[in-house]
Order: structure tokens, then sequence, then C-alpha cells
């Protein structure tokens, strides 16, 4: 299991370090992740606790990274779109006092696996998501409240409202980061009114991609927790996600009963992507998307992202408690590209197993292992892939894809291009 | 002859709460505390002696704004709590002329000691919901040991229980905590109601449950083509449950283009209820609104705009409807000169049904079942 145990010195050892000189960066063997231009990235120092090399010292055992891969990985764009750092940085925030949480937690995890983008949940469908209190709206008002405090003195992020901003932020060596929700229910405000005041409120705050529904019921739509009702948008739904399409919001439909889901492919005149998810065809979880969704996708233009969560990529081997890497992740990234294409696929890792919060499942309400009331159990052990184990792994994605044959474009398109696209037309 | 003052059962099957009683209980709480001040005799029971009921089906809470004291806020538990606890203090306070109906005695009980019986209504399920991501029965149980005996699983709009009228385009079932509201409420012997409740979602109900079920306030979709009303099919399946069809006087549900629906509609209303349904499965649940509801107010006010003004009291409950006139919940009522049949809009036109009954081939048992003996028999069958 990934243990970054070494950065939980809470005496004083969390002092922003100094970035490396041009010179000390290129002496390493870091797969690093550049800007957009080729710019080299900021790279975390050597007196950093949170080093790449414990990673990659016990990573290279098992994978070596081809010069091909190491070469696609300084080019290529790579946009994680579905980021849970929140978790993990408002506890250190307020319970262990930290500062420079960015710059010298996550940063160095994103350079290290070469993540450039990442959409990060900010809220909304139960406590876990809103800083721990079932106040949805004040959760995710102080969930974003903290990035933009963050934001003025890191040196390694900016929150980012366009593809221009990212761009901007790439070139700056800087990690973009993206406003997301997962679940609309803080947007719902009272009931029977059907306001898009909340939309455009935390809109104007930065949200730029919502994810409509969690597991449960929301005044929108439903989540896979109520598929039983098999109900699909209602009147607000709809409302909802026509003002998404007019101001500039990607709409995320993971976790979204099919109903709903094939509502809002009729609805939406935008493409939408699903952040984390599998394939029903490669694993059977009523999570992942059948192959009529996927069509259904690939007729919208919008983008399939792959997450390194075991029990949505491969069920039976994680139940059996078999090692599973990102070569089964391939399989599903196969069958989609078989049905649609390669140009829509993206990444949206969904990692969560983090030091202070290294299984969120267990600190669900009502009981743990529940989410929004809908019980899922507590995940066994480490619930992410073995390869890669969390995000600082993430450059070995490349590699994966090289060996499966794929081509350089397609790979730079499943890293971040197709989500680019996506984004270039949804959010501008 | 007044013939409801000869019958043993008359039942108002749906009526809000009235905010005049709220607001006076308030008023005089402390003097209510103490059994000097009956907010219920001063306000709540001339009114409803000059309707001529002695049985009340009575919303004290469910899912529309309208329930909300104080102000438009989401508080649809701690709003149903505050009404029925009105209620309960009157009587802890010595107030004996009316009754929380509980139990068949308690119903016994009513007519023979020639009380008001209530028997108490939530009208939609939110105030059942419990925080974002937890939903528990214990809402449920705690209600119903408050005295709850009714209870409808949505108004018009979405809920976490099921879908609304206003929300057919969903095409949803109820949800897991539907599910589990149906099969505890029968098990408590809460009287389920599916009015405004949407087709599937009333399906879905009608397989869980195996017991009587009521729409408390509805017309007949087959005469007035308002979402609110039920299909033939529907009035069917809940008459064959042994249940009662609860035939509102709201101008919408009686005639849904008409201006200002007459007698005439109402009546053709019933006659095709009890045609579908027959005669021993058809009530009247006028639905009065939660104020006094002048007859004769002029049309720019529009849907249930009422001020003091109009009522001749302080208001305490904002309307949805002052924002957005003509709508309640997703449904358009339109905006009419009286949101009720002509001659049968207030508590004191109640009685005139029973003329309107006689005068179209209607006998005397026959009137005593519709008039409250349908749904006093669901009741005795429920609790």
């Amino acid at each position: 299991m990934y243990d970054d145990s070494q950065t939980n010195e809470r005496s004083g050892t969390n002092k922003l370090v100094p970035f490396q000189s041009e010179s000390q960066r290129t002496q390493g063997s870091i797969p690093r992740p550049l800007g957009r231009n080729g710019a080299t990235c900021v790279a975390p120092g050597p007196g950093l606790a949170l080093g790449y090399d414990t990673f990659h010292s016990e990573f290279s055992r098992s994978v070596m990274i081809s010069d091909r891969a190491k070469s696609l990985n300084r080019q290529s764009l790579t946009i994680d779109i579905h980021n849970h750092m929140m978790f993990e940085f408002a506890i250190r925030q307020q319970a262990y006092g930290e500062k420079d949480i960015f710059d010298t937690v996550f940063a160095p995890r994103l350079q290290t696996g070469g993540i450039n983008v990442i959409a990060t949940s900010v809220g909304s469908n139960s406590p876990c998501l809103c800083n721990l209190t079932d106040d949805l709206v004040l959760g995710s008002l102080e969930q974003i409240d903290m990035l933009r405090i963050e934001e003025q003195s890191s040196k390694c992020m900016a929150i980012c409202c366009s593809v221009d901003d990212i761009i901007a932020a790439a070139g700056q060596d800087k990690a973009a980061v993206l406003l997301a929700f997962e679940g609309a229910r803080a947007m719902e405000g009272l009931s029977g009114e059907d306001s898009m005041v909340l939309l455009r409120t935390f809109y104007r705050l930065g949200l730029r991609i919502n994810c409509i529904v969690g597991a449960a019921r929301t005044m929108f739509a439903d989540g896979m927790g109520e598929a039983g009702a098999d109900a699909g948008l209602t009147t607000y739904g709809v409302k909802l996600v026509k003002e998404m399409n007019k101001i500039g919001m990607l709409i995320d439909l993971t976790h979204m009963n099919d109903r709903s889901f094939f509502d809002v492919m009729e609805v939406s005149d935008k493409p939408v992507i699903v952040s984390h998810v599998g394939v029903q065809a490669v694993c059977d979880n009523p999570n992942n998307l059948s192959d009529e969704q996927v069509l259904a996708m690939g007729k919208n233009g919008g983008v399939i992202c792959m997450e390194i969560v075991k029990i949505e990529v491969d069920r039976d081997a994680y139940l059996k408690g078999e090692s599973i890497d990102f070569n089964r992740v391939v399989d599903h990234i196969d069958h989609i590209v078989q049905l649609i294409g390669p140009d829509h696929v993206g990444l949206g890792l969904d990692f969560d197993n983090f030091t202070h919060v290294n299984n969120i499942h267990r600190a669900m309400c009502p009981a743990p292992g529940s989410i929004e009331g809908y019980y899922t159990g507590i995940p066994e052990g480490d619930h992410m892939l073995n390869e890669p184990k969390n995000d600082s792994e993430a450059y070995v994605i490349a590699e994966y894809l090289v060996k499966r044959g794929y081509s350089d474009a397609d790979i730079l398109k499943i890293l971040g291009g197709n989500l680019l696209r996506v984004l270039g037309e949804t959010i501008w | 002859m007044n013939v409801i003052t000869n019958n043993t059962y008359i039942m108002d099957c749906h009526q809000h709460i009235l905010d005049d009683f709220i607001f006076a209980f308030l008023e005089h709480e402390k003097e209510v505390v103490k059994g000097t001040f009956s907010a219920f005799d001063t306000v709540y029971a001339p009114m409803l002696r000059e309707e001529g009921v002695n049985f009340v089906n009575l919303v004290v809470g469910g899912d529309h704004v309208v329930q909300v004291l104080y102000s438009a806020s989401n508080l649809r538990f701690w709003d149903a709590h505050k009404k029925i606890d009105a209620l309960l203090t009157e009587l802890e306070s010595g107030c004996s002329s009316f009754v929380i109906c509980r139990s068949s005695e308690d119903i016994d009980r009513v007519v023979e000691e020639g009380l008001i019986g209530l028997f108490l209504s939530l009208e939609g399920g939110i105030p059942l919901q419990g925080k974002p991501n937890l939903n528990l029965l214990s809402s449920l149980r705690s209600f119903y040991r408050m005295g709850l005996r009714s209870l409808q699983l949505t108004g018009n709009g979405r809920n976490r229980l099921g879908d609304g009228v206003a929300q057919e385009r969903t095409q949803g079932r109820l949800t897991t905590f539907g599910r589990q509201v149906v099969e505890e409420a029968d098990r408590l012997g809460i009287l389920l109601d599916t009015a405004q409740l949407s087709d599937n979602g009333f399906y879905h109900l009608m397989e869980l449950t195996n017991r009587p079920v009521v729409d408390s306030h509805c017309g007949c979709l087959a005469i007035s083509d308002f979402p609110g009303n039920i299909s033939d099919e529907r009035i069917a399946r809940i008459a064959s449950s042994g249940g009662v069809v609860g035939i509102s006087f709201r101008a919408a549900n009686i005639a849904m283009h008409k201006d200002w629906p007459t007698a005439e509609d109402l009546i053709n209303q019933i006659n095709h209820a009890v045609s579908i349904a027959g005669v021993d499965h058809v009530g009247l649940g006028p639905d009065f609104s939660a104020f006094l509801t002048p007859v004769d107010r002029v049309r720019e006010r529009g849907y249930s705009n009422l001020g003091p003004e109009d009522t001749q009291f302080n208001r305490l409950t904002p309307v949805q409807s002052e924002k957005f006139p003509g709508w309640v919940d997703g449904v358009w009522n339109g905006v009419r000169k009286s949101d009720f049949v002509d001659g049968y809009g207030a508590h004191g036109e109640f009685p005139g049904i029973t003329g309107l009954l006689l005068t179209n081939g209607y006998n005397l048992e026959q009137i005593g079942k519709i008039l409250g003996g349908n749904m006093i028999r669901v009741y005795r069958d429920s609790l």
C-alpha cells in the first residue's frame, strides 16, 4: 500500500521547498510533467519529504517505462478529471493546521505522476464531500474558499475556469485545478421553486464541472442507488442541464441511473463526460456503462474517463483479492475504442487513498461503508489498482497504452487531449 | 330537513389546518397552556360546526410551501411538529371539543359524545426525509406516536420517496425509502393516501400494499384534464383495494378549463366517480385551504393570493403562489376568480352538497356513505 507517512510531519517540516534549478531537474530520471509547449514543470526538490524515490524505487521493480512512454508523458497535457484531494486537504488544513498544503503535499504527487490538470471535487451530495458538514451549501463554499486562499500563496497551482486558463497555467508550470461537484444537491434550493440561483452562484465562484447525482436521489435526477425507481430527469433536471449548457458548465453523468442518463443525452446540446467509470462488458458492475450508453456517449461527442478503483475495473478479481493493474483498465479502453473510437476516452482516477483519509468509506454516513444511505461496503485493503497505486504513479499509464499498441496520437488523446477538446466545447 | 345532522359520519377528507387557528394559538400560547383559552374552540370549532362535519382528515404538514409557517424555508419536519404540537397542547390543556383519532374506539367516542374527530395527515413525505444522506423511518414512527394516521408519499413535485404528478416525465417508481415508508405505514396502521402521486408511483404503491388506499382529494381525469386528477383505471384500482376516492371542490380539479365551475360540474365529477368506483368508494375532499376563502375576490390577486385585507387575519404563511401565481409545485392551476366551485368555496358552503346529491338521485343511504361512511369504514379497517 502506498505510504506517504513521511509527509505527515507536523513539526515545521512542511515548509515550502525551494524549487530545483533547471539543471537539477534535468539530471533526474523523473517522468516529469511538462507544460504544453514543452516547458519544464516545477518538480519537487530533493529535500521534500515526499520524494518520488519512495514510489519509484518500489515501482521500478515491476515496470520499466520505455523512452517512448516517457516522451509521451513529456508531450502530454495530462488531465485527471476526477480528483478527491479535498478529503485530505480539508483535514490537513483544519485539523492539523498545516500550511502550503497544495505545494508540499499534492503538487509533488501530481508532478511525479505527470498530471497537469485536475478537476477536484469541492462538494456536494454528502457530508464526506462537504468538509464533513451536512449543510451542503456551506461545506461546498468552505472548500472552494480553502482552495481560493491556497491559490493566493501557492506557487504550484492555478484555479482554472476556461481552457485559456488551463493553457496559461501549464505555461507557468502550475497545476491547473478545475472545481467540480460530485452530486448537485447543494444546488437544489427551496423545495418547489426550481431555482437556478445556486447553480449560477457556484459557477461564478469557479465551478465548471457538475456531476448531477451521487448515489441517491436529487431533485434533478437519481443515482444508481435509486436504480429501482427507474426515474428519468425531472423538470428541474431538464432546466439544470439546459442552464449548464448555456452558462458553460461541463455535465458529468457519473453515478446516474440509466433513464436519467439517456434523458440528459436528449436534452443536452453539448458534449458530456462520465468522469470516473468503466464498462460493463469488461467488469459487470452496475455502476459501469452498458454498450448502449457507450454508443450514446460516442454520438454525444463526450468522453468516458477511466478510474483506478478496483471494484469497477475488475470486480471478480478484486473480490478474490487478486492483483489488478492498468492492463485491465486498458481492456475497458479497448472496448470503448472498438465501439466508438479513440476520441472518447480520458482519465478520472478517483484516487482517495490518502494518509489521513486512507479510506473515506469508513467516514461515510449514516454508517461506515454507506454512501448517501446506500450501503456499498467498506473496501478491503487497498481498493486502488496495484499499478498505478495512486496519482503519483499515473505516468505508467502511457507505458501500458504503448504496450497495447496504441499510437502516439491516440495515447495523447486519452491522457488529456479528448478532455481538453470537450472542455473547449463546454466551458470555453 | 337537515340531512347532514342526521348522519353519523360527516367527513371532510382533505382540509388544511387553519393558519387562523395556529395564529390564535401562538398569540395566546401562554393562556392556552394555562387552560384559560382555547384557540381550537375559539377559531377552529365554530368553522367546523359551520361546515357541518364531525370528522376531518386534517393536513398538518407536507411538501408544499403553504405548509410552512413563518417563512418559505425547507423546514417541513419542524413545521409539521409545530402544528401537531398546537393540537396536542390544546388537548393537554383541557380542550375537550375534539379528538385526535388514533383508533376505532376514538371514532366511536367522537360519535357518542358529539365531538370533532381529527385524523392527522401529511400531504407529502418531505417532513419524513432525513439529513442529506440519511432517511430513517424514525421520523415516520415519531409522527405516528404524535397521532399521524394518514400519509401522502408526495405532493405535486419530487421528494425522496417518489415523484408527484408534476414529475410524470421521470416515469419514476418509488424510491427505496418510499418503499420502506409504505411497508412501515402498513405495519403501523397509517392510511396511505395516493393523492398527487404520479401514475408509476401509484401502481408501484399498489403492488406493495394489500390494504385499502385512498385518494383524498382529486377529480376524474376523464372529465377534467388536470394533472392532479386520476384516470378511470386508477379510480377502479383504488375501489378494488377497498379504498375511497375523495372528490375535491377545487375549480382546477372539477373543470380545469372553466373559469368558475358550477354545481353541475361538481355533480358530474361525483357521478363519474360513482359510476367507476361504485357508491361505496367515493367521498368528499374539498381541500379548503389554510385560510378563510372568500367566495368573491378579484381576479388580479391571483391564485390563493390572499393578504390580511382578504382574510381579516394576519396570515403567517407565505404562499409560493405569490411568487408564481397559478402554479403549485410545478402544476398549473390557473388564475381564477375563485379557486373553488361556485357555491362550494368555503366551510359554510359545504352542507349544500347534501341537497345537490339529493336532487341528483342519490338516496339517503348513498349520501351517508359519500358524506363520510365510506371514509370512516376505510379508517376503521386501517387503524
